[in-house]
């Protein structure tokens, strides 16, 4: 009952069944999609707690999701998670500060850096819901 | 004292372009080296030699040292008599009379164009370590992923979370491997091994491969294979290579299509054209703007987020190349794309 609902946003299939797998392990129910565009529709159809993102996707990317839903006063609430490989050599905390400055869009709410390590990913996610 | 014969000399031997330009930037002298490179000056104005320009550059060395008698120098891209690009380092000093009026203009420039080409490929290995070091960590999270669930299966008995597990471990192994072959293609300058082969039959090769995975996205795979392409002297893998990027990037292009009306479908096409053997693979999927087809063929340039390591094309490129052939890409965004590979059929020597 109440379980709490994780959207899923990654262009990998394989990315989207391991961390699906690692939330449902820890009672979330999850939801996936395959790129930006998806992503909103499934969060105009389902409102979740928590999204978890991919930077690098084609379609539509993650920087332009997040910035749209940033921007829409119905989903900036929701805590969002960088998912990615894309990492500076200050490792999670320099990766905010760069995409905060260069794609000039707020730091997300927590970050995982690639390959995701389950204990972390869990840990990041509790903290926030 | 230098002797004016070996004044002359030096002049000429120095391993520089060197050239005298009067006030009109007429070249009224130049040295033997600059001749054998940009041809005889026979009073042109630099720019019309060095830029194949008729008016003077915007920014110079020289009109800064005609304007105020100092020294300058500027890094630029010349064109030789050929054509060729050739990258110089511009030192200018001023000429005066007795009376200290500048006359002329003495140009030095150093050719450093093999210092630039060498400074470009460390600069493409240094994008190929970033590159090759993010697509491994993306096949180690796919790696990660399958041992985590196969785990699960294990430790819950569960046959389905085994297999789904052990398919992920084989895709991603599938995806390092092909990697690293597609990464020490790259890496390598070697001519192909060529050997007399029935192109029909490594096309048929290369579609069988892929007939599953297009039904699989209920794409529909096409072929057109004229029966008058015979034996050429082609590297059998190389060709193999080439035809697998395409196709898996025309079914790619259609799987990232967005359209609900389209019937998707790939049309792989081999047939002879004049002097070559053609291989051209058409797709109604996503297509491209100019912007992307510029980038096609440059080193880790990629459509397909994390999935893509941008070696793919390159490859093709590097296989049409080699073989004395070319590449070339017709697209649309939304209408899909045709990319076509011409192989000499004969072997020139």
């Amino acid at each position: 009952m109440n379980q709490k609902k994780i959207l899923v946003v990654d262009d990998e299939q394989d990315v989207r069944i391991y961390l699906s797998r690692i939330f449902q392990e820890n009672g979330y129910a999850v939801t996936c999609a395959t790129d930006g565009e998806e992503a909103i529709k499934t969060l105009e159809a389902d409102r979740p707690n928590l999204i978890t993102l991919d930077l690098s996707m084609p379609n539509k990317s993650g920087v332009k999701f997040y910035r749209e839903i940033k921007s829409r006063a119905e989903f900036n609430g929701i805590p969002v998670v960088f998912v990615t490989g894309v990492t500076g050599p200050g490792g999670a905390t320099d990766t905010k500060h760069f995409y905060a400055t260069r794609h000039q869009v707020p730091p997300p709410d927590g970050f995982v850096a690639k390959p995701v390590d389950p204990v972390e990913i869990v840990g990041v996610v509790k903290k926030l819901i | 004292m230098v002797a004016p014969g070996l004044q002359k000399e030096i002049f000429d031997v120095v391993p520089c372009f060197i050239v005298v330009l009067d006030r009109e930037f007429r070249v009224v002298e130049a040295n033997r080296y600059f001749k054998e490179s940009f041809g005889d000056p026979a009073d042109k104005h630099c720019y019309e030699i060095y830029k194949k320009r008729e008016t003077p550059c915007a920014k110079c060395p020289a009109v800064e040292t005609l304007a105020d008698g100092k020294m300058h120098y500027r890094e630029d891209v010349v064109f030789d008599e050929a054509g060729h690009e050739v990258h110089v380092i511009v030192h200018t000093a001023a000429v005066r009379d007795a009376a200290g009026v500048i006359t002329a203009v003495v140009e030095v420039s150093d050719d450093v164009t093999e210092i630039r080409t060498l400074q470009d490929r460390l600069a493409a290995l240094g994008r190929l370590v970033g590159s090759t070091a993010h697509s491994i960590k993306n096949v180690l999270e796919g790696l990660r992923g399958g041992i985590y669930v196969g785990n699960l299966g294990f430790r819950d008995n569960k046959t389905e979370d085994i297999r789904t597990g052990w398919e992920m471990v084989e895709r991603n192994v599938g995806r390092l491997s092909r990697m690293i072959m597609d990464m020490l293609y790259c890496a390598k300058e070697r001519p192909p091994h060529r050997v007399a082969v029935d192109l029909t039959s490594v096309v048929t090769e290369v579609l069988g491969l892929y007939t599953a995975r297009a039904a699989e996205f209920n794409i529909k795979l096409e072929q057109d294979i004229s029966q008058d392409l015979h034996t050429i002297q082609i590297d059998p893998k190389d060709m193999h290579s080439l035809i697998s990027n395409l196709l898996s990037n025309a079914i790619d292009a259609c799987c990232s299509d967005q359209s609900e009306e389209k019937a998707y479908r790939v049309v792989v096409r081999a047939f002879k054209e004049g002097e070559n053997a053609v291989i051209e693979v058409e797709d109604n999927g996503v297509g491209m703007d100019s912007e992307t087809r510029s980038k096609l063929f440059t080193m880790f340039f990629s459509t397909k987020g994390s999935s893509g390591t941008g070696l793919g094309l390159l490859v093709s490129h590097k296989v049409a190349t080699e073989h004395g052939g070319t590449i070339s890409v017709k697209s649309a965004p939304g209408e899909g794309s045709t990319f076509t590979a011409r192989i000499p059929l004969e072997t020139k020597s």
